[in-house]
């Protein structure tokens, strides 16, 4: 009785982490399934949106910093921790220095 | 098979005291779960993002004057298109917008009609088209804040210097369309010029030229458009390829700090929880047990191996129920609640499908997180108590 009782406990763990396994080493990811019609959309678009925003009216930068001008609004703090903008939660790009990256001649 | 014997009483441990097991398990995914849905809305955005710049132009040219972006004139496609290299010259225009009562901003593309493949999988209805009528496509927050479907009519949210047109909604994005199609208004380089009152200017030109051919067109380009006009007013370009962008792109992945830090600061704190079950809430039935195992003459070693089973089963199943939390949360319910701290703009619960990517090394190390927080508690309690005498450990465990 007691060995069915652990049996069934490693059993349940045993499944829980191939169910994980399985989400993970499968690729789950809408990207991945929707990846036609991605490229559709941004051949259409000729290619739109490079960041966390979805709309430049916050911060063009992390729009699109190929069409964004290099405005940053205030950053907020964390404590103890490294500044951090109050739109930029998943910042993917760094905060431009003030320069463009290609600044022309 | 006597340490075979050993790990497996620490499956017995995990059955004697369910709270324990159940308390420690439910801090670990309370920790993880969030954790991994973050970084895979990051992973899922930085996979979109991979794609905008392989489809995109070649070459992206703006104007610039006082190191700001300004548009370029038409005329300029001419001049583009005539230089060696170039196969195509597409202007395009992106400008934002407010529209409806509530003025919500939004994101207006214009492209010319041809340039846009006939049949899109990405959209609802029907393409725009080359008429004079303002045909727009609308993204899936928009039309849900604006009530839009297809075949509505929008009154005129803009003014023109000749006149103003209701617009007709042919066409709302597909939920599964990127992100970024959220708060867009798609439409024909014409009626978006229109919208604007902005006849003879393009936000910037789209440059599709030859393989290999990209940095010197660029020079050549900047060299050809850039002028000082009669009142002595100077015009520089930006051009801008997908080489800055990718440059970018892995410059980005160190720069994820929020992020990080948000999910860190939350985990770290849930993480005192756990370690708080594991070692002081449970302190007293685990000196008991260790005091009890030592009057039947299990060795130190053995005691500690036996922790170190336990904590290694509950942290496999907390991880292991944390990686499907955070699928469910992301595939299923669409990233609810969650989507709009990484996407800032989203509503909580997302009109568009929130892009994603569970990835390994981040499940790994979400992994050996909950396996130090799990053990960590426990191990030291657990090597204390088994070097005293176990009559002095069974007394002060009463």
């Amino acid at each position: 009785m007691k060995l069915s009782a652990d049996g069934l406990i490693l059993g349940l763990i045993g499944c829980l982490s191939a169910a994980a396994f399985l989400v993970v080493a499968t690729g789950s990811s809408q990207t991945y399934r929707r990846e036609p019609m991605g490229r559709d959309f941004q051949s259409a678009v000729g290619g739109l949106g490079l960041g966390c925003q979805i709309d430049p009216s916050r911060c063009a930068w992390q729009f699109d910093p190929r069409i964004g001008d290099d405005e940053e609004p205030g950053l907020d703090s964390i404590p103890c921790l490294s500044e951090l903008s109050p739109w930029h939660s998943a910042a993917l790009f760094p905060a431009p220095d003030g320069a463009p990256a290609d600044g022309g001649e | 098979m006597a340490w075979l014997q050993v790990a497996l009483t620490g499956v017995t441990a995990l059955r004697l005291h369910p709270w324990r097991s159940v308390a420690t398990t439910a801090c670990v995914v309370a920790a993880l779960a969030p954790y991994l849905a973050g970084l895979g809305i990051c992973g899922g955005i930085a996979r979109e993002s991979s794609e905008a710049i392989e489809e995109g132009a070649d070459l992206y040219v703006t104007g610039m004057q006082f190191g700001r972006h300004v548009p370029v004139p038409l005329a300029a496609a001419t001049e583009l298109a005539d230089l060696p290299g170039v196969v195509k010259v597409v202007p395009r225009i992106v400008g934002k917008l407010a529209i409806g009562a509530d003025r919500h901003t939004a994101l207006v593309v214009g492209m010319p009609p041809e340039e846009v493949p006939a049949e899109a999988s990405f959209v609802s209805g029907e393409l725009f088209g080359a008429t004079d009528a303002n045909e727009l496509i609308v993204g899936g927050e928009l039309a849900a804040r604006l009530r839009l479907q297809v075949g509505s009519q929008v009154p005129p949210f803009y003014s023109n210097r000749k006149g103003e047109r209701v617009s007709k909604v042919v066409g709302i994005f597909s939920p599964a369309a990127p992100l970024w199609q959220a708060n867009l208004i798609f439409t024909s380089f014409d009626t978006a010029a229109r919208l604007f009152d902005q006849p003879a200017l393009a936000t910037e030109m789209l440059v599709y030229c030859r393989a290999g051919s990209e940095e010197e067109l660029a020079a050549a380009i900047r060299r050809k458009l850039h002028r000082i006009a009669d009142d002595g007013s100077r015009f520089d370009v930006r051009v801008s390829g997908r080489d800055a962008a990718r440059a970018l792109w892995t410059a980005a992945a160190a720069h994820r700090d929020g992020l990080f830090h948000l999910h860190c600061l939350l985990a770290v704190s849930t993480g005192i929880l756990t370690v708080l079950v594991t070692s002081g809430f449970g302190g007293t039935e685990r000196r008991q047990e260790v005091g009890i195992l030592k009057t039947i003459g299990w060795r130190t070693d053995e005691i500690l191996f036996r922790n170190v089973t336990e904590g290694l089963l509950l942290t496999l199943a907390g991880a292991s129920l944390a990686v499907l939390v955070a699928w469910l949360w992301l595939d299923v319910f669409n990233g609810w609640a969650i989507a709009n701290l990484f996407v800032p703009g989203l509503s909580w619960r997302p009109h568009v499908r929130v892009p994603f990517a569970l990835t390994p090394l981040p499940v790994v190390l979400a992994g050996l997180l909950a396996w130090v927080l799990v053990t960590s508690g426990s191990l030291y309690t657990t090597w204390r108590t088994a070097m005293t005498p176990p009559a002095s450990v069974l007394r002060s465990a009463g």
